[in-house]
């Protein structure tokens, strides 16, 4: 297994979210007070629109890293451990790694689901 | 050497601190740290707890006249920044630093005089921040210091000042810690404990410090730039002058949200590492475990904006953080449900650091809960500001730090000392602090329902509210007396406590394995290791296949292993420094610093500068018996990681930068205009420039070229000090001071300060060539060379975001 997979494995998902975060934010905060004076209505009347778009971009990251992770547990599992060990760590730091980027996948591409979803359930502004 | 019989008088010699005051205040012992961390921070809770009891006489009746307004704003504060700064984060400091290399089979941290002058400096910082309260003048605008309230204009007296110096002193102590944990996680645990080996405290711990160097820097530079609004007369925070509020709001929770986290994750690991042993089997998804305390940081670095939900952010903006914020329920709940799980299917002992946990998990699910309602937009609006969310965030610092922190102090005192506490008493103590945490905290969420506002020195009788503040005083006293009862303990026990042996719990992990209290040395050979619990393998496995009781001494000298980052392979011997008093002397010239700044005597603060820079030089110069070191990894470690918190500090500035860019009308303002680019481009590239000529030099000693190695240093500082006397001739001609708006404040504090930097870099450069003169450096020694580069490239890489956002960026946008 390659290391840069097993990176991306682990840390995809979670940055994917951080950088989705770091985006839309800002967007639909200038969006409601470009340069600081409020809006009833969003000026940048795209905003849902680009932060579905850029929701989804940072899913199919997710999903990458989640199908890389996916493939990391199947070939550390493979791999032999250390016949001395307890049974629940015979695959080794690898697998514990690939494991945890199983999981780390799964759960941050819920958080990109659910930033996805927030612009169908309210309005940018108020 | 591998052996059977260790020589541990040769050990004891080596190892040994000298006896006296001088040998206790030059020891880097991590054993002496720990516990002085842990004395230290305990005494910090019992102030704490003190200005608690003080609000709580106040508040236990209405119209009560006891304490004055402004008595009471400083006690609530106080006792916030006493708890949060003082006690959570320096308790666990303390566990984790005399447990660390015990749990790891190391002989001490990685950096055994960064540990020292993290303690002293979090003691001189503490100290600094309590004096405040001798003369009167207390911080008093809340842990979080709200502006405008904590500006110049409305709290003009030096109680804010002793707020933002003594925060950006502590962040010192806190991030050369953080440094520490992380190097030494990643470089010297023993031989085969690979990640997927390490107790869960390590886990929590590591987080928390790389928590910390991503985010202590958001804390340093929201204090500093309050400190220049209030002497400087810089604009960051006067919405009149281009500044705005909310850029405090939104600094001090990027730093104040993983702060929470910081103060809990290790607590969870203290707690998941406690349950196997008395339920008697292995922990129960601890790949689930340790990933959840990794993901909640991860997570919680992201939800800061639910602080703010009050401030009249866009809706689709807090909805993203509401959402965030929900998800941290995941893994809580994971872990939440791996350790009822291990609990059902162990075989429970009812001891008392066992009840500890167990109280834990219960307050922690209230907490949680709490914390879910909390992330709510609509519920936070409703009751921000009111005592629910201070029942909220008590049930989560209470629960999740403090009870884990008792539980630590039953489970391993008979490790630190060689005494076991007192089993009944004990257990009373257990009660009494659960009931009265219960008693004293259910009912402020009660209170929050009923409209009692924070903050709030007395109340009018009659609205309702006196029952439930009876209630909760009468849990405080309760609580304060089992804490009284704790104290009593721990000075009987520790004269008369039964004797502990040395593994009085049958417990499975390596501290477990040597003598309570153990030698100076940790282990006479050391370990390798092949399970996660290496005590309990002739019982889970059937025999004994971790080298607990033989292996390498490593005796030539202060000597410990060097292990890979994952999977502990060891890759060298590691050379640890002597005991030193550069450490303490140190954290004294920094206390000089912070005074000099307290009162604005620049000359003094800056003589005090000078004094740090002289014992870095102490601290640093070629020592005949070690040398400059080797290019061991622990050594790289530490620069990288420093480089890390420092890119975030400078993310910081740009950050505030771009916000107050982004609200403004036009940025730069229009009487201002763009930055000329006609010193600024030739300045930039000389400094590129001087990277080149660093990299050259650093080439030429990995050659073995000692010559070309002084020559590329020369040529790098000729290239900084040109830099810097340029950007001098550049400020002469700006037609903005930093007091003339926030632009000007920004320009002027975002290149100062990396100005600063530069400055550092050419005094790292003049003592490296000092080093190279001598001689100190060749082919195979040139640690100190690497670690300077990279910092030099580091500054150099730093400009270049700063010239393309001040320069660059807004002559296109």
């Amino acid at each position: 297994m390659r290391p840069t997979a097993l990176w991306f494995g682990l840390g995809g998902a979670p940055i994917a979210w951080s950088v989705l975060q770091l985006i839309v934010y800002p967007i639909a905060a200038h969006a409601c007070f470009p340069h600081g004076v409020p809006l009833a209505h969003s000026e940048i009347g795209h905003v849902n629109r680009i932060t579905i778009v850029v929701s989804v971009l940072a899913l199919a990251v997710g999903l990458m890293a989640l199908r890389t992770a996916i493939h990391n547990v199947r070939v550390t599992r493979a791999a032999a451990g250390e016949p001395s060990a307890p049974p629940d760590e015979v695959e080794g730091p690898w697998y514990f790694l690939a494991y945890a980027g199983l999981v780390a996948s799964v759960v941050f591409s819920l958080g990109i689901v659910m930033t996805a979803l927030a612009p169908f359930v309210v309005s940018p502004c108020w | 050497m591998t052996t059977t019989v260790a020589p541990v008088d040769a050990l004891t010699r080596i190892w040994e601190t000298p006896r006296g005051l001088y040998g206790a205040l030059i020891s880097v012992d991590h054993k002496t740290i720990g516990k002085r961390y842990l004395v230290t921070a305990f005494a910090f809770f019992l102030l704490a707890g003190l200005e608690a009891l003080g609000m709580r006489a106040q508040l236990t009746h209405g119209d009560a006249r006891l304490l004055s307004p402004e008595t009471y704003d400083q006690l609530f504060t106080m006792h916030g920044v006493t708890m949060m700064f003082l006690f959570a984060s320096p308790i666990l400091s303390g566990f984790s630093n005399y447990l660390w290399p015990l749990m790891i089979g190391a002989r001490d941290m990685a950096y055994p005089r960064v540990n020292a002058l993290s303690y002293w400096t979090f003691v001189m910082a503490g100290l600094f921040i309590c004096a405040s309260g001798l003369i009167g003048r207390a911080p008093d605008g809340g842990w979080f210091a709200y502006v405008p309230l904590t500006g110049a204009a409305y709290s003009p007296g030096p109680n804010l000042d002793f707020y933002t110096l003594g925060l950006i002193f502590l962040g010192i102590s806190s991030t050369v810690g953080a440094v520490n944990f992380v190097a030494t996680f990643f470089t010297m645990r023993a031989p085969g404990m690979s990640v997927n080996r390490v107790p869960i405290i390590l886990w929590g711990t590591l987080t928390a410090s790389f928590a910390i160097l991503f985010f202590m820097p958001a804390l340093t530079v929201s204090c500093v730039l309050l400190y220049l609004d209030r002497h400087v007369g810089t604009h960051f925070f006067d919405a009149a002058a281009g500044g705005h509020p909310l850029l405090w709001q939104h600094l001090f929770w990027l730093f104040g949200h993983p702060w929470v986290y910081i103060i809990v994750l290790p607590g969870i690991g203290i707690a998941s590492d406690i349950i196997p042993t008395f339920c008697r089997r292995p922990l129960i998804g601890y790949t689930f475990i340790a990933l959840s305390t990794v993901m909640t940081m991860v997570l919680g670095s992201g939800v800061w904006v639910h602080h703010m939900f009050a401030t009249g952010l866009p809706q689709l903006s807090t909805s993203f953080f509401s959402g965030a914020s929900m998800m941290i329920a995941i893994p809580s709940g994971v872990s939440v449900v791996a350790w009822l799980v291990t609990i059902w299917h162990g075989r429970p002992r009812l001891s008392v650091p066992f009840l500890f946990v167990c109280g834990f998990i219960v307050l922690f699910v209230i907490g949680g809960v709490s914390g879910v309602m909390t992330a709510a937009v609509p519920f936070d609006v409703q009751l921000h500001d009111s005592y629910f969310v201070v029942a909220h965030l008590h049930y989560v610092l209470i629960g999740i730090n403090v009870f884990p922190v008792f539980a630590g102090f039953y489970y391993w005192f008979p490790k630190i000392t060689g005494r076991m506490l007192n089993e009944a008493r004990g257990r009373v103590v257990f009660w009494l602090m659960f009931v009265g945490m219960n008693l004293a905290f259910f009912p402020m969420h009660i209170a929050g329902m009923l409209g009692m506002p924070r903050r709030i020195y007395t109340y009018p009788a009659g609205m309702g509210w006196d029952g439930v503040n009876l209630t909760t005083s009468i849990g405080a006293i309760v609580f304060a007396v089992g804490v009284a009862l704790f104290l009593f303990d721990v000075v009987r026990s520790r004269m008369k406590g039964a004797k502990a042996g040395n593994n009085p719990w049958e417990a499975p992990t390596l501290e477990w394995s040597m003598s309570s209290p153990p030698p100076p040395y940790n282990f006479a050979v050391l370990p390798t290791v092949r399970s996660s619990y290496p005590l309990w393998e002739p019982w889970l496995l059937g025999r004994q296949v971790s080298d607990i009781d033989q292996g390498p001494v490593l005796d030539d000298g202060r000597e410990t292993f060097g292990t890979s980052a994952l999977d502990a392979a060891p890759v060298g011997v590691l050379h640890m420094p002597e005991d030193s008093a550069w450490p303490l002397v140190q954290s004294l010239a920094l206390t000089w610093v912070f005074i000099a700044l307290l009162v604005s005597a620049w000359v003094w603060a800056a003589a005090g500068l000078a004094a740090v820079a002289a014992t870095l030089v102490g601290w640093l110069w070629p020592n005949p018996r070690e040398g400059p070191g080797p290019t061991a990894p622990s050594r790289l470690w530490a620069m990288r990681l420093v480089v890390l918190t420092e890119a975030c500090f400078f993310a910081y500035l740009l950050f505030s930068y771009w916000y107050l860019g982004s609200i403004a009308p036009t940025w730069p303002p229009a009487n201002i205009g763009t930055q000329s680019l006609g010193i600024a481009l030739p300045n930039t590239l000389i400094l590129i420039a001087s990277s080149v000529t660093f990299w050259w030099g650093e080439m030429g000693i990995k050659r073995g070229s000692l010559t070309r190695l002084r020559l590329g240093l020369a040529l790098t500082f000729v290239l900084g000090a040109v830099f810097l006397g340029l950007q001098l001739v550049e400020y002469a001609h700006q037609s903005v001071t930093p007091q003339t708006n926030a632009y000007g404040s920004l320009f002027f504090t975002i290149t100062g300060f990396h100005g600063a930097h530069v400055a550092v870099g050419l005094f790292m450069n003049l003592i490296l060539q000092v080093w190279a003169w001598r001689g100190a450096f060749s082919q195979d020694e040139h640690g100190f060379v690497s670690n300077a580069g990279l910092y030099w490239h580091f500054v150099d890489a730093v400009w270049v975001f700063v010239f393309g956002s001040l320069y660059l960026i807004p002559r296109v946008v």
